[in-house]
């Protein structure tokens, strides 16, 4: 589908969606959902973890909706990143006083992703992937949605609430950190083999 | 940076298990039911008073609310009818998915509400027949294989909800659905194939589809030997006094029932080339 497409089918489903219809919000999932979890599984170690957190995203983003007296001029996309955003804020902010004792099963759930492919491309998403938890947040976050949701800059930047300008720093700002710590990575991997 | 970003938009690959996506969609929209339920009630208790009901009961009200239906009934039937031929992509295909949907919704116990998940499931392999015919259609493939894969989960939850209300009868749906599964695999596995061919090197997403389809079909495959086995071991006996008029009867089943009890499995194989 087109982006005006897209943009005017999200609208329309949206309009149902706040008159309470929840077959459209259905739609809405059906579309967003993968991508909603995709987001969350980057940012938070633990599969479980990421199945609650997308699903708590549509329930706050349908009550949010429903709570709304004036039309949402906000896009569904951007309204369910900024509510999932904010739910790995908030869990990770109420575990901070307490020890986080969660599996991280990401590599796991990596190699079920990639099964039949070259090991070559596994490894190079995990070390993207090791790389990218390591970075600050909000790098984080605009790495996600540019290169692999492939949001534009404008929408990144009224997610985010910044202008265009500020966003396109941050990407740079961003990819430049990533190297740098895919950089360390392989240092450290390297004297690692040294060692050995 | 460009091999980094190459490397970055291998993660874009990441995508949850579908049973889960399906699952998480009942629960969801389950919940939002239930919320707008409690909603309805409350303002209903304050409407209530306010209008009155008695009104829509008066001869003048029911003859023209009778002819009303009839007219939009009358209208609907043609569409109806013709929706039933519409593949994904088609004007009438909602339709056709919206009668499943509410057949479904009208049928209360997990016997029939499986006979029909079958049945919708033997409907979507007949239309994902025809699509790979239209490699153009490739989106409605991958919606028409994953609404299968959908089917299967349904069945399953049907078939575990019936186990624990009566083990033989699961048994004995456990059975027709066993019957179908071969055709249903056979079906996926030639489709894929031929697309394979079709649609070489820009068919990954919708092999993972395929894939995803058959693993269901697996799972659906493994519950009902288990059910079909356990249900072997009841004694002959125990099944005759247990029997009670419009049960299934399996295809090749000699045991007595009357035709209009039984369901007819052996249409609903999908038609393979």
């Amino acid at each position: 589908m087109a982006n005006l497409e897209i943009i005017d089918k999200e609208k329309e489903l949206l309009s149902r969606v706040a008159s309470g219809d929840k077959e459209a919000f259905g739609q809405l999932y059906d579309f967003y959902a993968p991508k909603i979890f995709r987001f969350i599984r980057l940012k938070v170690r633990s599969q479980t973890l990421a199945e609650d957190l997308s699903s708590e995203s549509f329930l706050r983003i349908w009550e949010y909706i429903q709570e709304q007296e004036r039309e949402i001029e906000e896009s569904f996309r951007g309204l369910l990143y900024r509510t999932a955003r904010n739910l790995i804020v908030d869990y990770y902010k109420r575990k901070s006083s307490q020890e986080i004792l969660i599996d991280d099963d990401f590599k796991e759930f990596l190699e079920g992703q990639f099964i039949g492919d070259d090991l070559r491309i596994m490894e190079d998403t995990e070390e993207i992937h090791q790389a990218l938890i390591k970075i600050k947040e909000e790098y984080q976050d605009v790495i996600v949605w540019y290169y692999i949701d492939e949001l534009s800059v404008p929408e990144i930047a009224r997610i985010m609430d910044k202008t265009p300008g500020a966003i396109r720093v941050l990407i740079h700002r961003a990819l430049k950190s990533l190297k740098d710590h895919l950089e360390d990575l392989d240092k450290d991997a390297f004297q690692n083999q040294n060692r050995v | 940076m460009d091999i980094i970003t190459r490397k970055i938009k291998h993660l874009q690959r990441i995508q949850p298990d579908t049973s889960w996506l399906i699952r998480q969609r009942s629960f969801l929209l389950s919940e939002i039911s239930r919320t707008q339920q409690t909603d309805k009630q409350r303002k209903t208790s304050l409407v209530f008073p306010l209008f009155d009901f008695s009104k829509i009961f008066r001869p003048a009200f029911a003859l023209a609310f009778s002819i009303i239906i009839l007219i939009s009934s009358l209208a609907t039937v043609g569409v109806i009818s013709a929706s039933q031929n519409a593949i994904s992509g088609d004007f009438l295909y909602p339709v056709k998915t919206a009668i499943e949907k509410t057949q479904l919704s009208f049928t209360s116990d997990s016997a029939s509400r499986t006979k029909l998940s079958v049945k919708f499931a033997t409907q979507r392999m007949d239309e994902f027949n025809q699509l790979i015919e239209r490699p153009e259609k490739k989106a409605d493939i991958q919606k028409t294989v994953k609404k299968f894969t959908q089917q299967m989960v349904t069945v399953r939850q049907e078939i575990n909800t019936l186990k624990k209300e009566n083990a033989e009868k699961a048994a004995e749906v456990a059975k027709l659905v066993q019957a179908q599964t071969s055709g249903y695999e056979e079906t996926l596995i030639k489709g894929d194939e031929k697309l394979g061919y079709i649609l070489p090197g820009e068919k990954q997403e919708l092999k993972n589809d395929i894939n995803q389809a058959l693993e269901e079909l697996s799972k659906t495959k493994e519950l009902t030997d288990e059910l079909v086995k356990e249900g072997s071991t009841v004694p002959q006996e125990n099944k005759k006094i247990d029997s009670v008029p419009g049960d299934i009867v399996v295809p090749g089943d000699n045991s007595e029932q009357t035709e209009s009890s039984s369901i007819q499995f052996e249409n609903l194989q999908p038609t393979t080339e």
